[in-house]
């Protein structure tokens, strides 16, 4: 088929429109490292039982390695493909920004064996009264904390030793709304517990689950 | 150089009927008005609010089109989720063209924008659609742009495949990199592949706590290793796209042609995320994804199928 000279332009620019698009979903889809180069995340309870997962594998096949020396190698290793996948990565952003084409994938790439769990609490006549409980008792204001909005903001704030103003910006919220349902009240209490679920093999035997405070934030509920 | 034209022609050429695209269209605008109305059903827009409006976060972030515009955040976001809704609506019932995709998109990127802090890997799936909506003729037919152009709802007006193929694509990248980010030890033998029986177990995310979960644990491991199988093998399907091209030849385009994994593909991911949906909380999530499944099937096997669905 002829075409004209200012046809083959636009299909030329068609064609690479296009091929960038294809690079900009499939580049940055590329996987990243779970705990990227954040050494607390090796540091912590999750990152410490993964490293020693990994060391006894290591060991059977006759590798033999600390859980720190392996923490190293992975952040060093880690750095260095985060730093390459920037450099790559690049380009793209303003086609993300402006188009929306995001690529992060990593959907409960690392399964959390110690979830966090919510408890709210108001202080009326300087006795603690429970007022949500996630699982438990969900009764004031289900819709909002039972959100996936809020749910995934606490997976986020629950961090020990992080988000502690994001924490207490957040008490400081259910402070206000407290204040009309609970007109008696002086002070509003939020706790994150570490749940310690047992393994299948203990749930068999009748073992519960266990709970470990994470992070507790006071405020007075505002008059 | 000549190879590369032909490359070009090879992948621009092709048309196909408009069908495919317009299910894609409807679905992709269900999930939109399924999450934001969900959203503001659930009253937590207050999360997209500062302290003054009745959030929580004083710092929101300002999202390029609230600058441009000079809007403040808080106070443009009932507005901005009324133009989400209506765009989505629009898109829906296919009037406006591209523009009512581009508006969707703008109007819930923004929204998903203010707080990075809240919200899911299934919000940029949204606009990654959205914007596929907006390259793609997607209101050719089925449409209210086809009854005022040809004065009737459908037509056979066809379209570029390359449209399809895009989302095909997305699909097949957002499994085959969620599999290959899942090294997480659960997802393995080193953790006994027990990650759906950690994820059952994770009250954050669950719908109801699962009757007998221990005594369920070798059928979850089962399904952790098959889940993480078949996302990862979605890696395959843009390749066997390539392979089955009618110019290819070969052994393998052969066995690319006799071979269709679509059907399974199809069925088991029905069948998971209608799973991820009853037992857990993950907002629109299955939806959205569940919204790119027709393009896996061209025009005539989507139309087909539902005369068979008639009789």
């Amino acid at each position: 088929m002829d075409r004209s000279p200012a046809q083959l332009a636009r299909r030329y620019a068609l064609a690479a429109f296009l091929a960038f698009h294809v690079a900009a979903v499939v580049v940055p889809s590329l996987p990243a490292p779970v705990f990227g180069d954040d050494r607390r995340g090796y540091e912590s309870k999750e990152g410490q039982r993964e490293l020693t997962r990994w060391r006894l594998a290591l060991g059977r096949v006759g590798v033999t390695v600390t859980n720190d020396e392996l923490a190293e190698h992975t952040l060093r290793v880690s750095r260095a493909w985060l730093a390459a996948r920037r450099n790559c990565l690049r380009p793209f952003k303003p086609y993300k920004e402006y188009a929306g084409v995001r690529q992060s994938w990593r959907m409960f790439s690392g399964v959390n064996e110690e979830p966090d769990r919510l408890s709210v609490e108001v202080k009326v006549d300087g006795e603690w009264t429970l007022i949500f409980r996630a699982g438990e008792d969900e009764s004031w204001n289900r819709s909002l904390l039972r959100h996936e909005f809020g749910r995934s903001m606490l997976s986020r704030y629950g961090e020990e030793r992080r988000y502690g103003s994001r924490f207490k910006q957040f008490a400081k919220f259910l402070a206000v709304r407290a204040a009309d349902d609970f007109p008696d009240a002086e002070r509003l209490r939020v706790t994150i517990d570490r749940v310690e679920n047992p393994s299948p093999a203990e749930r068999r035997a009748g073992a519960v689950a266990t709970f470990r405070r994470a992070k507790r934030k006071s405020v007075a509920i505002p008059r | 150089m000549r190879r590369l034209t032909a490359l070009i022609d090879r992948q621009l050429d092709p048309r196909e009927g408009p069908e495919t695209l317009a299910v894609v269209r409807i679905t992709t605008a269900m999930a939109l008005l399924l999450t934001v109305g969900g959203v503001v059903a659930r009253g937590a827009d207050v999360y997209w609010r500062t302290p003054e409006h009745g959030g929580y976060r004083p710092d929101l972030k300002i999202p390029w089109l609230f600058d441009l515009l000079g809007l403040e955040p808080s106070a443009a976001i009932p507005g901005t989720i009324a133009v989400a809704l209506a765009a989505g609506v629009f898109v829906l019932v296919g009037a406006g063209g591209r523009a009512s995709a581009f508006v969707a998109l703008q109007s819930y990127m923004a929204l998903k924008t203010v707080n990075n802090h809240v919200g899911g890997s299934y919000e940029h799936l949204l606009t990654n659609a959205l914007w596929l909506l907006v390259l793609a003729p997607a209101t050719a037919t089925w449409s209210v742009d086809c009854w005022f152009r040809l004065r009737r709802w459908a037509s056979d007006t066809p379209v570029p495949v390359w449209c399809r193929r895009l989302f095909l694509l997305q699909l097949a990248v957002v499994y085959g990199s969620t599999g290959l980010s899942k090294v997480g030890t659960n997802w393995t033998p080193l953790g006994g592949f027990n990650a759906l029986y950690w994820t059952l177990a994770d009250t954050n995310w669950i719908r109801f706590e699962v009757p007998g979960l221990g005594w369920l644990s070798p059928l979850l491991m089962v399904a952790t290793a098959v889940t993480w199988l078949f996302e990862t093998g979605w890696i395959l399907v843009p390749l066997w796209l390539l392979l089955r091209d009618p110019a290819r030849t070969g052994t393998w385009a052969r066995r690319a042609r006799r071979l269709d994994p679509r059907p399974f593909l199809t069925a088991f991911g029905l069948a998971l995320h209608l799973g991820i949906w009853v037992l857990m909380d993950v907002a629109t999530f299955s939806w959205v994804v569940l919204a790119y499944y027709p393009s896996l099937w061209r025009p005539r096997e989507l139309l087909g199928a539902l005369a068979r669905l008639r009789r």
